[in-house]
Formats: C-alpha cells, sequence, structure tokens
C-alpha cells in the first residue's frame, strides 16, 4: 500500500467553448497523505476548483474533457478509469465536497435530516431509525445546538454559519477519508469563519481525514495547512511545508502574495506591494511561464520557455527561471530572495 | 530537458525584461456583445433555424403567391367544385369552386395579419402598463395590478361578443376584442422582471449618478427584459391566430367576402365528410404556422438565458 | 493625524437612523443613532460583520434610502430632505462605488457607455469627440486600455470590472465618494491593486472616502480613522493605529482576534475570543460613544 491516499499526476483539464479550447489546468502534479491537510493557494481563472473537481469526477463531457495523459490514484485505484457505478460508490463515501456558498448547497425544499440521511442510506444499509440516529450524532459533532429539533428544520431556517456546518455534517456523514473545501468560508462572516476553520481542524484530527483546502485567504493557510501548493495560469509554480511557503518562498508568485495582504503592523496608507495586471486568459496559453506578463523579475528566457522544477529541499520546489545557475550568474546572488527584497 | 534546449539556455537569455503592463491587461477574446452570443447560439438550434425559415416561406408565400399563382382567389369555377388536389389546383376546390391553394395564402395574410398586430400591440400596452406598475410600486403597482386580475377574469369571448355588438362582427372588431384582453400576460411578466430589476445594483449606480426616472427605465429595464418579451410575443403570435380561427369557425370573426384560415375550416368542416381536403389543408396551416412560432419561442428562450452561456 | 478643528468638515452624520417594516408589524433597525464626522480629504473607514448596518448607512447617507430620523449633513447643507437642483448638486459631488463587481455594471451597454452616462446627467462634455476622450483617460486614470471603452462588461474580470466602476464614479468629478465593500468580491492580489488606485486617486484628485468593509487588515491600511459597527449602532470609533493597538470595546476585541494572520507561528498558536451573540450593546453603546478616550 503507498503511504498516499491521493497521488494526482500531470492532469490536465481544458473546456471547449465557443472562442476556442481553454486549457484551465496545464499539469498539476501533488499528493496528500493520509490524515493530512493540503491547501491549493491561488487567484480566481488558477485552476483550483477545476482540480478539485477533476478528483471527484465532477468535470462534464462534452465541453470539459479531462486529458488522457493525467493520473490520479485514491488509495492505488485510478479513479480516471472508474465507471458510472464505482463512482457513486466513490463520491460522498470516500471523498466528499464542501462548495463555497452555503445558501446555494442545500435544497431548500428538503428538511435538512432528510438531507443528512440521503447520503447516509445511499452508501450503507441501514434502517430509517439508524441512519436518524447517524445524522443526529453528526449535527452534534458540528456544533449544532438543539440537534433533535434542527434535523426537521428547513435551510432557511438556518443562518450562514450553521448552513456551512450542516453541509459539513452532510460531507461527513459516510466518513469519508478525503474532504474537499472549495472556499468554505469565502462567504461567512470572520467570527463566523475562525469557527468553521477550528471545526475542520477537529474533524481532520480527530477522523484521520484527509483535508484539501482551496483558498486565496492565505490567513486561513497559515493556520491549517500542513502542504502548501501555489497554482498560477493552470500550473503550480511552487509547493512546500507551510513554513517553506511562509518563511522562505522561492517564487516571485508567492512572494508578491505574501506581500499584498496588509498586515496589522504596516504602515498606514503605505502603497502596497501589488502584482500589476491580471492572470492570462486560458485560452491561449502562454508559451513560456504563466506569471511572465506580471512579473517584475521577468526575464528574457521567461518569456520563451516554461521553467522546470527546482528541488529546493525534500518537501520544497518551485519552477521559476530564477533558480537556474544562469541566473545566478547574471545577477549575482545566493538566495533568490535577496532579488525580491532588492529588486536585484 | 533535451539538448538543444538546454543549448538555447545561454547567458543572454537571463537579462532582465520586466512587467510588460500594457499586455497583461490585454483582453484575448473576440468581442461578442449579448445579442451576438445569442444569435449564435440560436443559430446552433437546428429545429429552431428549420422553424425560422419556413415561417419566412409561409410569409412570402402569403405575400406573393397571389401574383405568381394563376388561379384568382374568388373565382368560382361553377362546373368543378369540390375537387380534391389535382396539378392544376393544387388543395383542389371548395365548394363554391374556389382554388384553395390561392385561399390559403390570401387567408393566410388575414390569419398572420391578426397574429402580428395583435401580439404588437400586446406588447406595446403590456410593456408599459407593466413597466410602470413595477417602476413605481407601492399603491400605483398595487392599484394597477387590481385591474388587472379584473380583466383576467373577464372571458375573451364575452368581450368580442359585445364589441361586435357595438362595431359588428369583422377583422376590425376581432382584433380590438382580442388586443383588449390579451395584453395582460406580457404585462404581469414585465412586471415581475422589472421589479427584479430594480433592486439590481447598476440600477442603484444609475440612481446615485443622477440619471433620471425615465432613462432609468428606458436604457436599464427594458433593454434588459428585451429578451422576456420576444420570447413572449412569438409564444403570443400563434395564441392570436388561433383565437381568430376559433372565432372565424364560430362565426364571429371573418366575415365574407374577406377570408382567413379559421374561415376556410369552418366552410371545410360542413364537407367534411365526403371532402375532407377542404377541411386538412387550412387546419394544416393553422397547426405548422403555430407549431413553427412555438419551436422558434423554446429555442429564443434556450438562446437568451444566460445560465447557458459557455 | 491632521487637527480636526482647522479642517473643513465635508461629511456630518447627525442620530442618523434608518427603520425598516417587517412582518408582524416588527420594525428592523438597520441603523440606530449613527453619528460621525469626515474632514476633507480624510478616509473613514465603517467596519462591521453581515447585518451590522454598514451598508444600509452608506445608502442612506447617498440618498438611496430615506432617512428614518436623523440628519446628514453635506458641506454644511442638510441632504436626507433635498429635493430638485440641490439635490442634483449634491449627486454630482458625492458618488459611490459598489460592492458585487458582476452585478453593478449594467450587461447590455458598452463600458464606454457605462462610464459616460453620468457625465450626460449633469450636461459635462456634451460634445461627443470630447466625451470619448475624457472616457479614454478615465480608463488610462483607473489602469486600463482605450480599447477596452468599446467592450462588454462581461469579458472582463473581477478586479478590472470594479475599476470600471471606480472611473464610471469618477466621471462626475465627485469630492466624495463612498466605498461600499469594494474589495469584497476580489482576489487577494487584485484587491491591493484596487486600492492602491484608490490611494492614487485620493491623493491626485484630492478625493474623501468613506470606506465600508469587513476586512479589517484592508481598512486599517487605508482608513485615517475607523468606526467599529455592531447591530445598528458604532460601538467603537478611533484613529486607525489606535484602534487596532488599543480596542476598547470586547467587540471589538474579538473581532481583532478572530482574524486569520498570514503567519504559521502566529496563527497555531492563538485562541479566538468568541463573541457572545446575546450581548446587548445598546445601553454600553452610548456612554463609549460619549466618553473619548482621547481625541
Amino acid at each position: 500500500m503507498s503511504e498516499n491516499l491521493l497521488e494526482v499526476k500531470n492532469l490536465q483539464v481544458s473546456f471547449h467553448t465557443y472562442a476556442g479550447e481553454v486549457h484551465a489546468v496545464r499539469g498539476v502534479t501533488f499528493h496528500v497523505d493520509y490524515g493530512e491537510c493540503m491547501a491549493i493557494v491561488g487567484e480566481s481563472g488558477s485552476g483550483k476548483t477545476v482540480t478539485a473537481k477533476a478528483i471527484l469526477g465532477l468535470i462534464e463531457p462534452p465541453s470539459g474533457e479531462v486529458k488522457k495523459d493525467s493520473m490520479i490514484l485514491f488509495d492505488d485505484k485510478d479513479i480516471l478509469k472508474f465507471t458510472d457505478k464505482q463512482w457513486r460508490n466513490y463520491r460522498g463515501n470516500d471523498a466528499a465536497m464542501i462548495f463555497q456558498d452555503p445558501m446555494t448547497s442545500l435544497n431548500p425544499t428538503m428538511k435538512i435530516g432528510r438531507q443528512i440521511t440521503e447520503s447516509i442510506q445511499m452508501h450503507n444499509r441501514m434502517s430509517k431509525e439508524e441512519a436518524h440516529k447517524r445524522a443526529f450524532n453528526l449535527l452534534e459533532k458540528v456544533n449544532i445546538p438543539n440537534p433533535g429539533d434542527r434535523l426537521n428544520q428547513y435551510p432557511y431556517e438556518f443562518s450562514g454559519g450553521m448552513r456551512q456546518r450542516v453541509v459539513i455534517a452532510i460531507a461527513l456523514a459516510c466518513s469519508p477519508k478525503l474532504m474537499i473545501a472549495d472556499e468554505p468560508t469565502t462567504a461567512l462572516d470572520v467570527t463566523i469563519q475562525a469557527q468553521i476553520i477550528k471545526l475542520l481542524k477537529e474533524i481532520q484530527k480527530n477522523n484521520n481525514t484527509s483535508v484539501i483546502m482551496i483558498t486565496h485567504d492565505l490567513g486561513i493557510v497559515a493556520g491549517m495547512a500542513d502542504y502548501i501548493s501555489v497554482m498560477y495560469a493552470g500550473r503550480i509554480v511552487e509547493q512546500g511545508t507551510v513554513f517553506d511557503i511562509f518563511n522562505t518562498p522561492q517564487h516571485p508568485y508567492t512572494y508578491a502574495l505574501l506581500k499584498a495582504v496588509p498586515s496589522l503592523k504596516n504602515e498606514n496608507k503605505s502603497e502596497l506591494r501589488i502584482i500589476p495586471g491580471t492572470p492570462p486568459d486560458l485560452i491561449a496559453p502562454p508559451k513560456g511561464c504563466g506569471f511572465a506578463n506580471r512579473c517584475r523579475y521577468c526575464m528574457k528566457v521567461c518569456g520563451q520557455m516554461s521553467p522546470e522544477y527546482t528541488e529546493l529541499s525534500g518537501t520544497h520546489k518551485a519552477a521559476c527561471w530564477l533558480h537556474h545557475p544562469n541566473a545566478r550568474r547574471a545577477f549575482g546572488f545566493d538566495d533568490v530572495r535577496e532579488v525580491f527584497e532588492d529588486g536585484r | 530537458m533535451s539538448e538543444t534546449d538546454a543549448t538555447k539556455l545561454d547567458m543572454e537569455m537571463f537579462t532582465r525584461v520586466g512587467v510588460n503592463e500594457q499586455r497583461s491587461e490585454k483582453l484575448m477574446r473576440p468581442s461578442i456583445s449579448y445579442w451576438q452570443d445569442a444569435v449564435r447560439r440560436l443559430k446552433k438550434n437546428k429545429v429552431a433555424m428549420a422553424s425560422l425559415f419556413l415561417l419566412i416561406f409561409i410569409i412570402l408565400m402569403c405575400i406573393f403567391a397571389p401574383y405568381i399563382y394563376p388561379h384568382p382567389y374568388n373565382e368560382q369555377n361553377i362546373e368543378s367544385t369540390n375537387q380534391g388536389p389535382t396539378w392544376d389546383h393544387i388543395f383542389g376546390l371548395d365548394n363554391l369552386g374556389r382554388d384553395i391553394f390561392a385561399r390559403i395564402w390570401v387567408g393566410g395574410r388575414v390569419s398572420l395579419a391578426i397574429g402580428v398586430v395583435g401580439a404588437l400591440v400586446s406588447l406595446v400596452v403590456g410593456v408599459l402598463y407593466g413597466g410602470i406598475s413595477a417602476y413605481f410600486g407601492g399603491l400605483v403597482d398595487d392599484i394597477m395590478m387590481r385591474i388587472v386580475e379584473i380583466l383576467v377574469g373577464i372571458p375573451y369571448m364575452v368581450v368580442v361578443i359585445i364589441v361586435s355588438v357595438f362595431l359588428g362582427k369583422g377583422m376590425s372588431s376581432l382584433l380590438i376584442a382580442l388586443c383588449l384582453t390579451s395584453w395582460t400576460g406580457l404585462a404581469r411578466l414585465v412586471r415581475g422582471q422589472i421589479l427584479e430589476l430594480k433592486e439590481s445594483e447598476y440600477v442603484m449606480a444609475a440612481n446615485v449618478l443622477g440619471t433620471p426616472t425615465f432613462k432609468i427605465i428606458t436604457r436599464h429595464l427594458i433593454p434588459n427584459t428585451l429578451s422576456i418579451i420576444i420570447i413572449n410575443t412569438t409564444f403570443s403570435i400563434p395564441g392570436f391566430i388561433f383565437s381568430e380561427a376559433f372565432l372565424s369557425f364560430l362565426g364571429m370573426g371573418i366575415q365574407p367576402p374577406l377570408t382567413s384560415w379559421g374561415a376556410m375550416a369552418s366552410l371545410g368542416q360542413q364537407q367534411m365528410a365526403y371532402y375532407p381536403h377542404e377541411l386538412i389543408f387550412p387546419a394544416l396551416a393553422i397547426s405548422v404556422t403555430m407549431l413553427a412560432f412555438n419551436l422558434l419561442g423554446d429555442g429564443l428562450r434556450d438562446a437568451f438565458d444566460p445560465k447557458l452561456r459557455q | 493625524m491632521a487637527d480636526n478643528d482647522n479642517q473643513e468638515i465635508l461629511l456630518h452624520v447627525e442620530h442618523l437612523k434608518k427603520y425598516f417594516p417587517v412582518r408582524n408589524k416588527e420594525t428592523l433597525m438597520a441603523v440606530d443613532d449613527v453619528s460621525f464626522d469626515i474632514c476633507k480629504g480624510e478616509t473613514m473607514g465603517l467596519v462591521g460583520e453581515s447585518g451590522c448596518g454598514k451598508t444600509t448607512c452608506g445608502r442612506t447617507i447617498i440618498g438611496l434610502y430615506r432617512a428614518t430620523g436623523g440628519c446628514v449633513e453635506y458641506k454644511g447643507k442638510n441632504v436626507t430632505k433635498l429635493d430638485g437642483k440641490d439635490k442634483q448638486w449634491f449627486k454630482k459631488n458625492a458618488q459611490m462605488i459598489f460592492q458585487d463587481p458582476y452585478a453593478s455594471l449594467d450587461p447590455r451597454m458598452t463600458v464606454g457607455d457605462i462610464i459616460a452616462e453620468g457625465m450626460a446627467n449633469f450636461n459635462l462634455y456634451p460634445n461627443p469627440k470630447e466625451r470619448e476622450k475624457r472616457v479614454q483617460e478615465l480608463l488610462a486614470l483607473v489602469g486600463l486600455n482605450k480599447e477596452h471603452a468599446g467592450r462588454f462588461p462581461h469579458e472582463f474580470s473581477g478586479g478590472q470590472r470594479q475599476r470600471i466602476g471606480i472611473a464610471r464614479a469618477l466621471a462626475v468629478a465627485p469630492e466624495f465618494i463612498i466605498c461600499d465593500e469594494p474589495i469584497s468580491a476580489l482576489d487577494v492580489s487584485i484587491q491591493a491593486q484596487v486600492v492602491n488606485l484608490l490611494m492614487k486617486l485620493q491623493r491626485e484628485l484630492k478625493l474623501t472616502y468613506l470606506f465600508i468593509a469587513h476586512d479589517l487588515s484592508m481598512v486599517k491600511h487605508i482608513s485615517d480613522k475607523v468606526g467599529v459597527m455592531y447591530m445598528g449602532r458604532i460601538v467603537e470609533m478611533a484613529a486607525s493605529d489606535e484602534l487596532y493597538s488599543n480596542p476598547m470595546h470586547p467587540y471589538t476585541k474579538a473581532l481583532l482576534s478572530a482574524i486569520p494572520v498570514p503567519d504559521p507561528e502566529i496563527e497555531r498558536g492563538k485562541t479566538v475570543l468568541p463573541i457572545e451573540r446575546s450581548i446587548n450593546c445598546r445601553n454600553c453603546s452610548k456612554k463609549h460613544k460619549l466618553n473619548p478616550v482621547s481625541p
């Protein structure tokens, strides 16, 4: 048995639209260990949600296409070759997803209790009473007070934060080994967000569930992730442990992202270091590095050829031409962060 | 990395270029407006396009056929009444020896005219009424909608009869009666849509920018309601055609010498047992035209639906 | 921070109230006795979670809602009860930037028409060629290309749309802009772009802002002073730095502790203060307002 619950290798996903083919994901490779939390960080359009959907088999042909070279192994099984029946067994049971907007993830005309038991009964042979009891326990687990009454209520009777907890309860219903959370707290207030993140951390620890957390909020990532993959323009530009990324970022985009968030210690009204421009439209994927147009350290080679990964340590890798020995020779630095700080 | 790639990586490639801000804001896709996108989607819908071409064909025939076809519509061939379809008289003759093919296209002019005029009048009245009711809201909206509800409760037959009593039977009283009662559906639809649009942020922004009410209605609210209006109008035309056919069938509508598909069907029904062709052709004309409009309306609704955009 | 006494007070809000009637004859007191001043050239931040009334407050000030009580004075004139020409004067001077970049632009209009809409209302640039030139200038001012004037909103990203919204507000040359959660719907790196743009425009065009948001770190960064709203009232108001280094109200403290900080050491070690939703702030808020801890 391999030590990784999930292995994604060279995932490529495209969408066929009126204007052409959009290469949403252009070769993504990562793995998630049992009980680990991997955060995928990126802006909108980076391909992070598409990656998550591919892991759950939610890329619909004919407009969506997962390319032939891609491979996703879950518990050593090649899920891209699943039959419909295998997908149904897998979704909800082995892997579950929490979506962004709690207002629209729940069926407004169905009682909460039934939405939870529906998922349970689909994957387990249980009587209605047993399923109901399990739903009750799940609501307790996600800290919803008065679970007995709440099971008979409709989604509109819950606040945003409570609804997201219900969504998490549904995701947990069959004790999945992998939970994917796609921007689970973006639509919630900051205080509620803190509670939901705390809940997700507990679930990860107590059930040894692996979590893939997709977000653009670096604060959440700092508190929750074990590993981070930074995505840009359909590719992973840097990957490492949480301390690798926050303490020693090695890619200009990662560095710029960290600098773009004002910290409470910043001088008031100082200019934020911004990343000019916008991400490229992936209908015409750039020839070289996707970040070239916006990178202040862009070199001639960056626009021509796509950089390969440099292994910076056992856990840390980045894809940037600045790591090439020629760059070092050209600009005379030891650590690439000298370039970032001085703008050398 | 292949060897040829490695040789390209000489020091010259590592000169700094920096950010290219103009290029980074460039839009890659061709510009496409909402309407162009809708037209493109409609073109892809084969059923809708076929219906559209069929309708265009019918309309052209109604306009031009009587000029081209050798037999006039009101010429009576007394010696060969009720004749079936032949190469000379394509659809045959009716009980007065008149050529049915010619009459179909002449009658079609009346039926289609009623359909289109009725729909257009409905459109103007319905949109204005619904728009005003929704924009002002409150008491104005309440009163206007109660009036609509009363009107909806009156069956149009009653209105037709009353109008006919005053204005006599015929095309004008038919049109007036139909228009009086049929705008209510569109009014309610437009009202619903505008009530929703009123709360959108771009309408609020227009308000904050100082845009006067009239301009907000014409520049923001109505264009964004147009898709609903177009779809509803396309569906209402067959409704008018059928109402006219039905009323003419009962003798309440078109009077001779004018003819319409409904009137032809009425005459044909009397001869149905022995000479079915006199009923079949007008009935087909009505059914096919209505079906084509409905299919086109379906296609338009799909084309305009923002959720189906790619 | 500049001495308030010598500065011209641009906006004066006094005991502002906005109530909405809801079912069962109850009233929702969205804004319940809010008072503050904003001086010319200043940025005031208004912060709070969803439902606290900050958006309603902004919309009532700009005139989208009719105030239930209290008054708003702009340059000394009472604008809550304005009509006709005076209202037009206020609208030209006070503009708003909206939250949702996907809903705040009319999808059927081109970008150029959207930006030019306000100009026609105040008869600025009646000559079409001049108007076109001004639209291009505005596009450049917010960092977009002049070719973009012929395109439609759906072709742009969230950040670009928000910049179009800013250009639209600037088209009528206002002095005061209410920014209603302008960056909440944007990605982090784009947020920084928009905030920098707003600060640059403030310096160049001498603008005054009321910045409404729920992201405390961004609000602190852009504002001179910040008011914290909870359940329709301002529970604490202080200069930016002061508020964050020395929060006094329990709600402010709880809010600050909940902000996730992009630093693994801090995040993994801290405890978040809980918020007791049942705290009834109605009694204590008045005392906080009346007891300024420092000027």
